[in-house]
């Protein structure tokens, strides 16, 4: 049979019945189900977004060393300062690299020190290509400060 | 009479749970179903969860477990994933819009009842997945999802049959491409069976048969015979919509495994039977809804795209590609990143292997040329001039590309399974985020899991996989060769060898090419630009 006359031999189907009708409101209904259970979820507090820019006045600046980063150990120097351009000391450091794409495992960040605002962190590098990373600054008093940064890292 | 290979060849719906599962009626949707559910799962978080691919259930599902497996379960099985297809349940909503609102649909526009529609789609594929780093991004990747659910859905609302399936899914042809290297196909048990056949219900529908269940319970089949239409009405079973009739249907090219033929059978003839993995490749006789592979342009630009695509998309993850992107944008005058990107398109997936294929295919004839001169000898030499295998150069690539599929498979099997084996467990952890955020896990997200082997393991198994692929195709270009000499010679090793030899030589390359992109550290990058695109 060609695929011409196999196309000619498919009629049409014959659905116009109540059954057909009720099977498609049950997909129908299953369906909708589907939709209200993810906006539920959307309610749950799964939404994250990106730490914001600069809303809270702190300025975070993150310098590789080297600049630009192989895989391997590498270290990252952070300093953080108040609105006022003071440098800020004994803030608690959570340090999160993650890569750009999936599939790998998150790197996280050791302090090594700190130095007048300026906390020195080792990180390994796992694999090359486009990272995030993540800082996340909780300071004496509390407040959280989270900022994130692009980094390429080399292959070697 | 039965078929003595046939026979022998295991058929998984003889397996005593498997094969009772598959034979049931809604063995499909019950497949599809928890596909969809995930399905639903990945789109809210690609859509309104973390921005951040490694900790997105989109990105870590779709282009790390959906890819690895489906390369998987090709090379262990068959088209699986096109059977558990998510995309085709709300096809059963748009049928009925068709039959109500479209008056049945119309035939898929006869201009693009073939694969240059799909092939398109799948090179726009490849570049915008480059382009626009859709592994890095949850959100486009539960677009282009949700696109895919719409297009489905509308193709299939306005034209009759399978056309999404046939004509137009990228991600069906890649495992038409897939599976025509796999141990299943679904082929028919016993050939006289299907002689004897009048109502050859494998292919079309029943006139009066409704879609759905009318009333009742089916009956089980009877042993002896088809059974009574009255039966039958009530299972709402229907024939192949991809137009492939089981009697004369060969291998798995446009099977979606998706068992309509199987529950259509009144005869229980129709069975997913082993076979040696490849050996379609070797013949190339008619097949039903597809005809010769030797006469399909479109399908050998198809399996081109594939074979050449799996090099030049492992090529992009490697750092080289940045240096020569650098270079391709100093000659073009500070090109953009699309202009440098759609020159190795262009070069990497049409100049290139236009060239290989040409020069490939020129010298194959020209060793048949020469043949059919030493076997005629010369005193007809000049009287046969004329006649002297004029067989079109097109038609002597189109037999012989299908020698590379296996190891465009294996070049592509090898690519998933790195970035399967080196994040598979990374979906536990995305998998906790995602309960412990809904509410619905406590305790601590074990981001410490990833890869599944160990480091040192990923380069032998890539190259494995490369090397079973290089030897799969040149055991497949010798087979074609044999065939292609079988036409016009008696059997003759080394005539076929000397056909074959510039196909070995291409794999040969290609091996060689493939092991210089896997041995290289990979780094993907351009995405940082994208990254103030979204929140």
């Amino acid at each position: 049979m060609s695929l011409n006359t196999a196309i000619d031999v498919a009629p049409t189907l014959d659905i116009r019945r109540p059954e057909a009708a009720r099977r498609l409101a049950r997909w129908a209904a299953f369906l909708c189900a589907l939709a209200v259970l993810s906006v539920l979820c959307a309610g749950c507090g799964r939404i994250q977004q990106t730490p914001a820019a600069a809303q809270d006045g702190y300025t975070v600046t993150l310098v590789a060393q080297p600049a630009t980063p192989v895989v391997g150990d590498g270290t990252l120097v952070v300093t953080l300062r108040d609105p006022a351009g003071q440098p800020v000391s004994g803030a608690r450091l959570q340090v999160e690299g993650n890569m750009s794409h999936a599939g790998m495992k998150p790197s996280f960040g050791k302090i090594r020190g700190e130095d007048a605002g300026q906390y020195t962190v080792a990180i390994p590098w796992t694999m090359g290509g486009d990272w995030y990373v993540d800082i996340k600054a909780t300071l004496s008093d509390g407040r959280v400060i989270a900022r994130r940064f692009p980094i390429a890292v080399h292959a070697k | 009479m039965p078929n003595s290979a046939t026979r022998r060849a295991p058929d998984v719906l003889t397996w005593p749970l498997l094969g009772r599962f598959l034979k049931w009626q809604h063995a499909r949707t019950a497949m599809q179903t928890p596909v969809l559910l995930l399905t639903a799962l990945i789109l809210f978080d690609g859509l309104l969860g973390p921005q951040l691919a490694p900790k997105n259930l989109a990105t870590v599902s779709v282009w790390l477990h959906y890819r690895g497996l489906v390369v998987l379960a090709l090379l262990v099985a068959g088209n699986l994933f096109c059977m558990a297809c998510p995309f085709m349940l709300p096809r059963q909503a748009a049928r009925w819009l068709r039959e109500r609102f479209c008056g049945g649909g119309r035939p898929f526009p006869a201009i693009v009842r073939n694969k240059w529609l799909a092939l398109a789609l799948v090179l726009a594929f490849f570049f915008v997945y480059e382009r626009f780093s859709l592994w890095a991004s949850p959100w486009l990747t539960a677009w282009i999802i949700l696109a895919y659910f719409a297009i489905a859905f509308a193709v299939d609302t306005l034209f009759r049959g399978a056309a999404f399936c046939k004509y137009v899914c990228p991600l069906g042809q890649f495992n038409f491409f897939g599976s025509l290297i796999s141990p299943l196909e679904i082929k028919v048990r016993e050939p006289g069976t299907c002689a004897t056949c009048r109502t050859k219900d494998c292919i079309q529908y029943q006139p009066t048969k409704p879609l759905w269940p009318v009333s009742g319970r089916a009956r089980p089949r009877s042993e002896t015979g088809p059974q009574q239409f009255s039966d039958r009405e009530t299972q709402g079973v229907r024939g192949c919509e991809l137009w492939l009739f089981q009697p004369r249907k060969v291998g798995n090219m446009d099977c979606t495994f998706c068992l309509d033929c199987i529950h259509a059978c009144p005869y229980d003839n129709v069975g997913i039977i082993g076979r040696v993995p490849t050996s379609e490749l070797w013949r190339d006789p008619f097949r039903s809804g597809i005809g010769r592979f030797s006469q399909r342009r479109d399908l050998a630009a198809l399996v081109a795209l594939f074979v050449f695509g799996s090099f030049i998309n492992a090529f992009a993850m490697i750092r080289p590609v940045y240096a020569l992107r650098d270079q391709i944008g100093r000659w073009l005058g500070g090109a953009s990143p699309t202009s440098e990107l759609a020159v190795i398109f262009l070069i990497g997936l049409i100049v290139l292997p236009a060239l290989l294929l040409i020069v490939t295919g020129f010298v194959t004839r020209m060793a048949a040329q020469r043949m059919e001169k030493i076997e005629r000898g010369d005193r007809d030499r000049d009287r046969d001039r004329d006649r002297e295998c004029r067989e079109p150069l097109r038609v002597v690539i189109s037999r012989y590309i299908y020698a590379l599929v296996p190891l465009g498979f294996g070049m592509w099997l090898a690519h998933y399974s790195f970035h399967f084996l080196t994040g598979g467990l990374t979906l536990v952890p995305v998998a906790q985020s995602f309960l412990a955020d809904v509410g619905l896990l406590g305790g601590a997200v074990q981001w410490g899991l990833g890869p599944m082997v160990p480091g040192e393991w990923l380069f032998p198994i890539e190259a494995i996989f490369l090397y079973a692929g290089a030897f799969a195709s040149i055991v497949a270009a010798l087979q074609i060769a044999l065939n292609h000499l079988g036409m016009t010679h008696n059997d003759d090793p080394a005539a076929a060898l000397k056909l074959a030899a510039p196909w070995v030589v291409l794999i040969l390359i290609l091996l060689l090419a493939g092991l210089a992109i896997l041995v290289q550290p990979m780094e993907m990058r351009g995405t940082l630009q994208m990254s103030g695109s979204r929140p």
